[in-house]
């Protein structure tokens, strides 16, 4: 799955394909993974079982004039960046605390332990964001 | 730690025909800058010292080297714009 989606965002890098048509493809790849999870739970508890941690953020905008931005980001670094916030030193992130209070922002990020970071990575896998706006842009987040 | 970044391609299409395609080495960069990692690394590792000789948890050290973990996470990232006539792709491999 991952291998289809990587191929068509190679063909979309190399402009042999608009990103309104590499969305379309993706949208059939991800339906082609609903039906094959829909198959029966021998092929479903199969899936699950050889499924592995998504390894890409995807961030796509497709806008009525245009405008198209296709953002792909390791999950690598994410986690990698969420880890860094448990080395900042204390007092410096008081001080991050401080501000971020200041802007109205009551997010302690002493709260965030290594645990909860895979549990919110793992959660990503599940996770789809799908907006569609009135004028027709539309703006999707998923992990995959 | 996974190695940083060995380059950056950049490609801008204009109206189905590529204008700029950029493959920047990276891997040329690194070296260059790699003095400067080992001073910034001893700097924080004295500094470390201090704060440790003070009582303090020494943690500037491992913030350095997370930072560092954190740039070769990077590898991987994709990022494109298109409107109707320019499509920007930019990659680091």
């Amino acid at each position: 799955m991952t291998q289809e989606r990587d191929r068509i965002l190679d063909l979309l890098a190399s402009g042999k394909i608009t990103a309104e048509e590499a969305g379309r493809l993706l949208d059939v790849v991800g339906a082609q993974s609903g039906q094959a999870a829909d198959a029966g739970p021998a092929a479903a508890g199969a899936k699950t079982a050889t499924a592995a941690l998504p390894k890409f953020l995807y961030v796509k905008v497709v806008s009525v004039k245009g405008d198209n931005v296709n953002v792909k980001i390791p999950l690598r670094l994410l986690r990698a960046g969420l880890k860094l916030t448990s080395l900042i030193p204390p007092q410096a992130m008081e001080q991050i605390d401080k501000t971020m209070a200041e802007k109205g922002m009551s997010f302690d990020l002493k709260n965030l332990k290594p645990e909860d970071l895979e549990e919110i990575i793992e959660s990503l896998r599940e996770m789809e964001i799908d907006v569609d706006a009135a004028n027709g842009d539309n703006v999707r987040v998923y992990a995959a | 730690m996974k190695m940083p970044p060995l380059l950056v391609a950049m490609r801008i299409v204009e109206r189905g025909q590529t204008k700029v395609r950029l493959w920047l080495p990276l891997f040329l960069l690194w070296p260059i800058l790699l003095p400067f990692v080992i001073l910034t690394l001893l700097g924080t590792v004295i500094v470390d010292g201090f704060r440790f000789l003070a009582g303090h948890k020494g943690a500037y050290t491992r913030l350095a080297v997370g930072v560092l973990g954190l740039l070769g996470e990077t590898r991987g990232t994709e990022i494109f714009v298109e409107d109707k006539d320019h499509t920007v792709a930019f990659r680091l491999r």
